[in-house]
């Protein structure tokens, strides 16, 4: 049964008879190109401040596991009073660590190619003068 | 490790601490990761293959930045070093302006306090600090954005601390530590009866100042307003006396000879060197005979181009535009300029307060006031 099977996927959407999918895409203009080169380094300062969200929303889950643990409901207030102690706060920290180890890797991935005396797999431009 | 609580220090809901948090995991790991972890991609890859296409190492800090921006490292974590510079004010900003009013009200001062606070609203804001919010702090250390406001000193206070994942101390007091015993070390018979930290923000660098000499008269001056009021409420609720006034260190009210001790920590490195030459001048005026200047700063000179660079990441990357015309001021000639005596020129190191192994020791320098 469909309904013991925890996040289900949704059922396909019926196409019987005379319904197709909906289109997800828009005839006429194509899309305009809206960012110029600069903005990828203000893509990457709005990158930066979401990570930060995912991490207080990650924190805000624990702090509900650790209420829950303790047997206290996690109320707004019960959240708002809650202070991790310091091994949960040893724990979050090294969380925080390892994802930003995971998040970020696309650029620590030049320093291990390099201890590992691998040449990178880019193409290093032209750079004297 | 937490920031020693005191009145005048905001407080965080559940989500700011969070985000708070994120900072300091992000400034450590920007500081104690990538940024050091650059030193192999360079020495390891980029150095070798410019070398070997032609024939010399690069000659200058220009020709080391074209060499690092073509490679993804420096310039992802590059990006990455500034946004956490920017989000630490921003996520800490928000915080405080939340509870703006609460702050201020906690700030005001009383009548049994133990120091005073001396507020100049004529003063005139030094365009070098109105026009540059220098570490990418927005408003800098002066800006005002009600009555009464400690805005931005209670943002430099937890800012700090969230910045330095703590590695400045519970107080963020390390440097001011630092400086007090080069003092005690290098001038024990020297006993201060009164004692000037300019620039002193918050106060992390006043307060141990008079923990290490409770006999003297400490003050604490800065240009921006919301400096003075947050460092005098902060030294009340630690109980300890001080007094601090609103005024630019290149000319101060106070008058001839009246300090035996005029101390600075992390400010010349913001100024531009016709100011440097000015708080030393003015440093000069101020001190009895027998009396000390003491700055920090005066790094030997640095002979490898990529080190030049990179000890210039804080200019380049966090609006500390000055910060290259003070390193190359040539300081003993500076001080003497200033009216020091050549030969009471002196200067001294201490271990890196936080970041042991990988800062350079902290260097400083001052004169003797004949």
């Amino acid at each position: 049964m469909a309904d013991d099977i925890p996040f289900a996927a949704p059922p396909p959407a019926q196409t019987d008879g005379a319904r197709r999918p909906r289109r997800r895409w828009a005839r006429g203009v194509d899309r305009p190109a809206y960012l110029q080169p600069g903005d990828l380094d203000r893509m990457m300062v709005m990158f930066v401040a979401l990570m930060s969200e995912v991490s207080a929303l990650r924190a805000r889950v624990d702090t509900h596991e650790a209420l829950l643990d303790g047997g206290t409901s996690p109320s707004t207030a019960a959240v708002e009073a809650y202070v991790p102690d310091d091994a949960r706060g040893v724990a979050r920290d090294a969380q925080r660590q390892a994802m930003l180890s995971r998040v970020l890797r696309a650029i620590t991935e030049e320093r291990e190619a390099a201890l590992d005396g691998r040449k990178p797999e880019i193409a290093h431009v032209d750079h004297a003068g | 490790m937490f920031q020693e609580p005191h009145a005048a220090l905001p407080s965080a809901t559940h989500d700011e601490l969070a985000r708070q948090d994120f900072c300091s995991s992000l400034r450590k790991m920007f500081t104690t990761d990538l940024f050091p972890g650059a030193n192999d991609v360079y020495y390891r890859q980029l150095l070798p293959a410019f070398e070997a296409r032609y024939g010399r190492p690069p000659a200058s800090p220009q020709e080391v930045k074209r060499l690092t921006d073509s490679s993804f490292y420096f310039r992802g974590s590059d990006v990455v070093g500034r946004a956490a510079q920017e989000l630490v004010w921003d996520t800490v900003g928000e915080s405080i302006e939340r509870q703006l009013d609460t702050l201020n009200g906690n700030a005001r001062p009383r009548p049994a306090d133990r120091g005073t606070l001396r507020l100049n609203p004529d003063l005139e804001i030094p365009r070098y600090i109105d026009a540059v919010d220098i570490h990418v702090m927005p408003g800098n250390f002066h800006t005002e954005l009600s009555d009464d406001d400690v805005y931005a000193g209670a943002l430099y206070d937890r800012g700090v601390y969230v910045f330095a994942f703590g590695g400045l101390g519970p107080r963020n007091d390390g440097l001011g530590v630092a400086q007090a015993e080069v003092i005690r070390e290098r001038f024990p018979e020297l006993k201060p009866r009164r004692i000037l930290d300019v620039g002193c923000g918050p106060g992390f660098t006043t307060l141990p100042w008079k923990e290490y000499f409770p006999d003297a008269e400490v003050h604490g001056i800065d240009v921006g307003a919301p400096q003075v009021r947050h460092a005098h409420a902060r030294a009340e609720s630690l109980g300890i006396a001080a007094h601090f006034s609103q005024q630019d260190g290149a000319h101060t009210d106070f008058p001839d000879g009246h300090f035996d001790l005029v101390a600075s920590m992390l400010v010349t490195h913001e100024c531009p060197v016709p100011v440097i030459r000015a708080l030393f001048k003015e440093a000069h005026r101020l001190l009895a005979p027998g009396g000390v200047m003491l700055m920090d700063g005066g790094m030997p000179p640095i002979d490898d181009p990529f080190v030049q660079m990179r000890t210039s990441w804080f200019g380049m990357n966090a609006n500390e535009p000055f910060s290259g015309g003070f390193k190359a001021l040539d300081y003993p000639k500076a001080v003497a300029e200033a009216g020091f005596a050549p030969e009471r020129y002196f200067t001294a190191e201490r271990e890196p307060v936080y970041l042991k192994g990988q800062l350079p020791p902290i260097s400083f320098f001052g004169a003797i006031r004949d």
